[in-house]
């Protein structure tokens, strides 16, 4: 056995005797973050942050509290995100850019379809969605425009003084 | 009148035990109810979470933990309407754990509970 096996072995259990030690505080931070990811009221977040702490305390084993914290975590973290698709899914914004895309991709296909290639439809696709981008930047450059006239209008003779 | 918006078998688990608690003029903390129910912590901190958004249930923090080193913990135990719906719940989707109980108690249940009930119907 050569020293630099010797010294990668000291190293490891050094590793891992540092890991089991720090897993109870590792674990403690994990089930607040799970917390606060969980609920969206800051007060309840807060009570179930202590709580949880001290779930997490009365389990037995250092592994095994943060194996507890992880349950928490991911039982926080698939919430938080079934949360967040549930939230974007009915947006009228969301669904007018998914139609949109639609349409260009419709557009591709049957372009590619009727001229019997893929690489004609590709083409179609990016010079459509080339056309869309720029006709965006185009309107988007009017904004200082509506900024002005919706401030004109606020400040029209209708609007108190 | 609040009503839970889902009751599934965690569900039921977890208001069999807090039942249970009530009856021996007990509370529970969230880890006692873990261990009672067998069943895993979101899980139950799901159940909970129903419980108290229909205010079924309630909770109080102990002032300290009898264990100086660990923090306090939070104890919760039926609210008045809890205590009157909750056997309701129980005698109309688990009979056989209701009858059990008031047969033979608690210790007697967990150990004889499906002898027990299969005597009650």
């Amino acid at each position: 056995m050569t020293s630099f096996e010797i010294l990668i072995g000291i190293g490891t259990g050094l590793l891992i005797n540092e890991a089991c030690d720090v897993s109870p505080w590792a674990a403690r931070k994990l089930v607040r973050i799970a917390a606060r990811l969980r609920y969206t009221d800051p007060v309840r977040a807060a009570v179930r942050a202590e709580e949880l702490t001290s779930v997490i305390e009365e389990r037995p084993g250092k592994l095994l509290k943060l194996a507890g914290a992880l349950a928490f975590w991911a039982a926080a973290c698939w919430v938080r995100a079934r949360r967040g698709r549930m939230s974007t899914v009915p947006g009228p914004l969301h669904r007018a850019l998914w139609m949109r895309a639609a349409r260009h991709i419709g557009f591709a296909i049957a372009t590619g379809l009727l001229m019997g290639s893929w690489r004609v439809g590709a083409t179609a696709f990016v010079v459509t969605l080339a056309v869309s981008w720029r006709r965006r930047r185009r309107k988007s450059r009017r904004w200082p425009a509506t900024v002005l006239a919706r401030a004109a209008t606020a400040a029209g003779p209708d609007h108190p003084a | 009148m609040a009503e839970i918006r889902r009751i599934t078998q965690p569900t039921l688990d977890v208001i069999e035990a807090l039942v249970d608690a009530h009856r021996r003029g007990e509370e529970l903390h969230g880890w006692a109810i873990i261990k009672a129910v067998g069943r895993t912590g979101p899980t139950v901190y799901n159940v909970l979470d129903r419980l108290e958004d229909a205010k079924w249930i309630s909770g109080r923090w102990e002032s300290e933990n009898p264990d100086p080193s660990r923090p306090r913990r939070r104890f919760y135990s039926l609210t008045g309407e809890g205590a009157r719906r909750a056997p309701a719940l129980l005698a109309e989707r688990r009979p056989g754990a209701v009858s059990a109980r008031l047969a033979g108690g608690h210790a007697f249940d967990r150990l004889f509970g499906r002898h027990v009930a299969g005597e009650a119907r």
